[in-house]
């Protein structure tokens, strides 16, 4: 028995009549496309008015429109490419990423280790021996005066746990290191009274009134190593003037 | 002028050649080889002689700057391409934006090209490939693409099927339906 020759579906003529239409197709898909269209003529209708309407289209050399358009491109991109020179391979990613990322960190240690050495000197005194920013300021008799009141003021549970809170961090051993033993529960309390003020101090001697402001002790605790000499000296001055009857 | 893309047969040697050594004339090869290209996508897109050479401009300089990452997992057709749509996309809506604040941007200024002393046949050509890229623009957009890419630039379906992301059977489909409208408005403007 003969094989019949392959015909393709309507579905398939479709897919491949505007390539057969524009002479794209291969010789022998052209081939199995005229015997297969001949069995569907409204497939063949379409083809010939594809046809006849796509032959003036076919005419134009839309390649050469396209070109004629396009030719001074080239031009311009070497102009402006001239002006903003071109990154060259992994030199790019180089220079935009890792060069920055390592003069950034270059800055940061340097800033780590010039603040470290910063905090060291003003912890040191002129004889070279180490004391803290506290021993400088404030005598043990000066405290005294500001601590007269200071047990009544310690009843306050919140209080409690505060100071307790900021004992644990006190008690770090930098603290220790940097501390002398006599000046050490000095420190804390002076500690704990810059957590009873706010950053503005002519409120101080309000808020040491009322302990209930405690989200200020952390406020204060988190600025405590911003605070200057001068403003520690005027928060001095009002806990000495406070009030607290 | 050709025979200085004539000294790259494959894209790989202008990339190679540009990259290592930075050579414009690599980069005016490339330029060269792919500006027809890159026009006939942003003008598709932009329908203003102006605004497609502008972001056609734009799309080599990003291409050229960026080229060095470009993986060769795809054709260079297919990567500037996508980088000519962003691009495009990027200037309709800067278009958008600016007709919003009534400012007016040269898509109020059609081809302003001086026709009079041009001969008549080109003129007729040049009135008929305009009107026939208008009616392009009315088709769908996915259809629109896949007529331009097979029909003027000559991809395959393979290609074509990479840059829009459709199979075969739907991009054959596709053409078929754009070549069916087209041919429809095309008889209706003759007749």
């Amino acid at each position: 028995m003969e094989n019949s020759p392959k015909k393709l579906t309507y579905k398939e003529l479709q897919a491949l009549l505007p390539d057969y239409a524009f002479n794209r197709l291969d010789k022998e898909s052209a081939e199995l496309f005229e015997n297969s269209i001949s069995d569907y003529p409204e497939l063949k209708r379409e083809l010939a008015e594809i046809n006849a309407v796509f032959d003036k289209v076919n005419k134009f050399n839309f390649k050469s429109y396209f070109e004629q358009n396009a030719k001074n491109i080239s031009v311009n991109v070497q102009n402006q490419f001239n002006r903003t020179p071109p990154d060259r391979t992994g030199f790019g990613y180089f220079s935009k990423i890792i060069v920055p990322t390592l003069g950034l960190a270059a800055i940061v240690i340097v800033l780590i280790i010039t603040g470290l050495q910063k905090d060291k000197k003003s912890l040191s005194n002129e004889d070279g021996t180490n004391k803290s920013k506290i021993d400088m300021m404030i005598t043990p008799q000066e405290a005294m005066v500001i601590f007269e009141n200071f047990n009544e003021i310690t009843e306050d549970n919140e209080f409690i746990n505060t100071i307790s809170n900021i004992k644990w961090k006190t008690y770090t051993p930098d603290f220790q290191t940097i501390l002398s033993a006599d000046y050490k529960d000095l420190y804390v309390d002076l500690y704990w009274q810059f957590f009873t003020s706010i950053v503005e101090s002519d409120e101080i001697t309000e808020y040491l009134k009322n302990y209930n402001h405690i989200h200020s002790y952390y406020q204060l605790q988190e600025n405590f190593d911003l605070i200057d000499e001068e403003f520690m000296q005027q928060i001095l001055e009002e806990l000495r003037n406070a009030n607290f009857s | 002028m050709r025979n200085i893309e004539l000294t790259y047969s494959e894209d790989f040697e202008i990339i190679d050649d540009y990259c290592t050594t930075g050579n414009p004339r690599a980069a005016t090869a490339f330029v060269r080889k792919y500006q027809s290209f890159v026009y006939s996508v942003a003008y598709r897109y932009l329908q203003i002689h102006e605004d497609s050479q502008d972001a056609s401009q734009e799309v080599f300089i990003k291409a050229l700057k960026n080229l060095y990452r470009f993986r060769r997992e795809s054709s260079l057709k297919t990567w500037l391409y996508r980088i000519t749509v962003n691009v495009c996309s990027n200037m309709l809506r800067k278009r958008s934006l600016l007709s919003f604040f009534g400012k007016n941007s040269s898509s109020d200024e059609l081809d302003i090209i001086d026709y009079s002393t041009m001969p008549d046949e080109y003129l007729e050509n040049r009135e008929f490939q305009n009107k026939f890229l208008k009616m392009l623009n009315q088709l769908p957009p996915k259809q629109r693409e896949t007529f331009a890419l097979r029909y003027f630039d000559e991809l395959s379906y393979e290609e074509i099927s990479e840059i829009l992301g459709t199979s075969v059977g739907g991009l054959k489909a596709n053409y078929f339906q754009a070549v069916q409208k087209l041919s429809k408005m095309l008889k209706n403007e003759f007749i």
